[in-house]
């Protein structure tokens, strides 16, 4: 028998001797230990969420229902008025306007503060690895080691500065103060993103007689996409979530959102509103969770999209 | 129409010398392949013509025009990358049409030479796709396009077939080959490690190695007159056969190896006269002639048969040396067999031992 007629012979062949020998797709086994894994994940992730579970709870009970003690039972009663006293009446110390003020600061100092440090991050990153000048090894240095710099050194450096300049307690300083930190990650970040990207598709603008600014918002900036998600995530979660920046340089009415929230839940007078502190805290910490529930799927894929070729 | 004239130039990176005192006259309208290992320094000189790469020294002319301090727009210059080098998120129309959008060509203009090139190269149906829709076949002949569209006079080839399998890398072999016919009087400076390409491509080959060109003529005299042993061996598949022997004189000159003796009466001397000297003889696997009983032949034995359909090469052994043999693809030689060989004379080749430069 030649080698072309067993080839045909094969299956049939197998089917009448020999059962079981490994033929086709490899069986599927639910093994013990597989089954062991799964339920360790369950466990676990079902452990990480009771915190989560116990604000949701206590935050939909009225403070008769929460005096009883009963931590984890269900709400009786379901209200919704804490949510509403945490966003509009709630006090942080003289003023009792609940959480929407810090909103509105928290979203005045994130979105200026992400785009100029994205900018400048992506602008630094492309000259790193396109225009290679004299020093740029050692500025990149410098940069990085600014990403290990613990931030409490400078701060009262800082302070002196801004008070000199005469821009200190006021939005422009805290906006200022988020996209200099920002910056040595994001640098880092676009750096090893375009160090990543062919060498000759550079050239090929050069050619085509792009500079340096045509070449980065024409080429560079349209194939930035997967890593400036990351970049996104990682500035207005950082930036939303800042507690000691903000409280520092921002000016009270400027204050952001994590400020108020502490004002609110460490407050010192009256009852303690179990309730309201914890919708309050579920509405602060809302928008990166928002954030990362909806583009965690990009944020991986920007994060793996230096390995892969375009 | 512009030629390419590169004088002196010199390129180091750091103390390493790539190029040192390279000059090359490209004449206008001529094919010329730079064809070399890779490290040879063939691309780099190819970026210091189109502007790309700071050089140390030496100058850049091209079309009678010294360009060595102009950046690469204005050089009057196309490229083609090997890796194709697309602007991924552009359609293949934006890719084609971005060095005219930045020259701030007209729209009618730009729409016309899109037109012009996409027919040529047959990519009309493409235009509105994006890179990544397209095979690496259709990459190339956009990234062909792109320089074809911005109406230069020197078009400049980075190793563009390499990135190609063996079929695609035939096709547009061709095809360049019928541009070039095409556009006429446009100059082509081509970089490739491939032999086929450079010997079925170009008007001259220079052959590269180290930096320095070893040799620049055409390709007839590339594969039939390599100017030295580098040439000899790194042009042509199997290498060529190559045996160190002495020349004897007493009558006629005659070389004389273990198991080898070639008469040479009739060789093209590059000095009128034969030396007496240390040399290697050269000879390329398809100029050996098998099965002649003359009195030159020489024995060899048979070690292993390679068929590769329209021929075949047939590796022997010679008094301890090997040997490879091309003959026609349906032979008999089967491994083991015994052959008897003989080197014409007019097929050889002779290089000074030491130096390596022809004889």
């Amino acid at each position: 028998m030649n080698s072309e007629s067993a080839a045909i012979a094969g299956p049939a062949v197998r089917g009448a001797v020999a059962a079981e020998e490994p033929y086709g797709p490899r069986p599927k086994h639910l093994s013990v230990a597989r089954v062991g894994i799964y339920a360790f994940l369950v466990v676990s992730a079902l452990f990480f969420l009771i915190p989560l579970y116990i604000m949701i709870v206590t935050s939909l009970k009225g403070m008769p229902e929460i005096r009883l003690g009963h931590l984890f039972n269900f709400p009786g009663k379901i209200t919704f008025q804490p949510w509403a006293d945490a966003w509009l009446h709630a006090c942080t110390g003289r003023d009792c306007f609940g959480l929407h003020p810090g909103f509105i600061n928290s979203v005045k100092i994130t979105v200026p503060s992400v785009l100029i440090s994205i900018l400048v991050g992506s602008l630094n990153g492309y000259t790193l690895s396109f225009w290679r000048y004299k020093g740029a090894n050692l500025f990149f240095g410098v940069l990085l080691f600014g990403a290990f710099v613990p931030y409490q050194v400078v701060i009262y450096p800082l302070i002196i500065g801004f008070r000199e300049l005469g821009l200190f307690s006021t939005l422009t300083c805290i906006i200022i103060v988020h996209s200099i930190f920002g910056m040595p990650i994001l640098t880092l970040l676009y750096r090893n993103f375009y160090a990543g990207l062919p060498n000759e598709l550079f050239k090929a603008a050069r050619v085509d007689g792009a500079g340096y600014w045509k070449t980065f918002f024409y080429v560079m900036v349209p194939m930035s996409v997967p890593i400036t998600i990351v970049a996104v995530i990682l500035q207005v979660t950082g930036i939303w979530n800042d507690f000691l920046f903000g409280i520092i340089f921002s000016g009270r009415p400027n204050w952001p959102m994590t400020v108020q929230l502490n004002n609110i839940v460490n407050t010192t007078q009256g009852v303690r509103e179990y309730n309201v502190n914890m919708a309050a805290t579920i509405l602060t910490a809302a928008v990166p969770l928002a954030i990362y529930f909806f583009s965690g799927r990009f944020f991986v894929r920007g994060i793996a999209a230096g390995a892969v070729k375009g | 129409m512009a030629s390419v004239s590169i004088r002196k130039l010199g390129v180091s990176f750091g103390s390493l010398n790539v190029l040192r005192d390279l000059d090359l006259e490209v004449s206008e309208g001529e094919f010329i392949v730079l064809l070399g290992a890779s490290g040879c320094g063939k691309s780099t000189l190819l970026n210091a013509v189109a502007g790309l790469l700071d050089i140390n020294a030496g100058q850049v002319w091209i079309g009678g025009k010294n360009v060595t301090w102009e950046e690469p727009k204005d050089r009057g210059i196309g490229m083609v990358f090997q890796s194709y080098a697309l602007y991924p998120r552009m359609t293949v129309e934006g890719n084609m049409s971005f060095g005219l959008k930045m020259a701030g060509t007209p729209r009618e203009e730009i729409q016309r030479r899109v037109k012009f090139a996409a027919e040529l190269l047959h990519i009309e149906p493409l235009l509105k796709r994006r890179p990544a829709e397209l095979s690496g076949g259709q990459r190339q002949r956009v990234a062909i396009g792109r320089a074809l569209v911005r109406d230069v006079d020197v078009f400049l080839f980075d190793e563009p077939l390499s990135n190609l399998d063996a079929k695609l890398r035939t096709e547009l072999r061709v095809e360049l080959k019928r541009l070039h016919q095409q556009l006429g009087k446009a100059t082509m400076i081509y970089v490739t490690h491939d032999q086929i390409e450079a010997l079925t491509l170009a008007d001259r080959i220079a052959v590269m190695h180290a930096g320095v060109i070893q040799q620049l003529d055409t390709p007839h005299n590339v594969y039939h007159r390599p100017a030295n042993r580098f040439v000899a061996s790194f042009v042509g598949s199997p290498t060529m056969n190559f045996r160190t022997g002495k020349i004897n004189g007493s009558d006629g000159p005659v070389f004389e190896a273990e198991g080898v003796r070639v008469p040479l009466s009739g060789y093209p001397w590059k000095n009128g006269s034969f030396p007496k000297q240390e040399v290697e003889l050269g000879v390329r696997p398809e100029h050996i002639t098998v099965g002649g009983n003359g009195q030159h032949s020489l024995e060899a034995k048979v070690e292993l048969v390679e068929p590769m359909g329209a021929e075949t090469v047939v590796w022997c052994e010679m008094a301890g040396h090997p040997l490879s043999v091309r003959v026609e693809g349906e032979t008999e030689i089967r491994a083991g067999d015994n052959l008897s060989v003989a080197f014409p004379v007019e097929r050889v080749n002779l290089f000074d031992a030491q130096s390596g430069a022809r004889l």
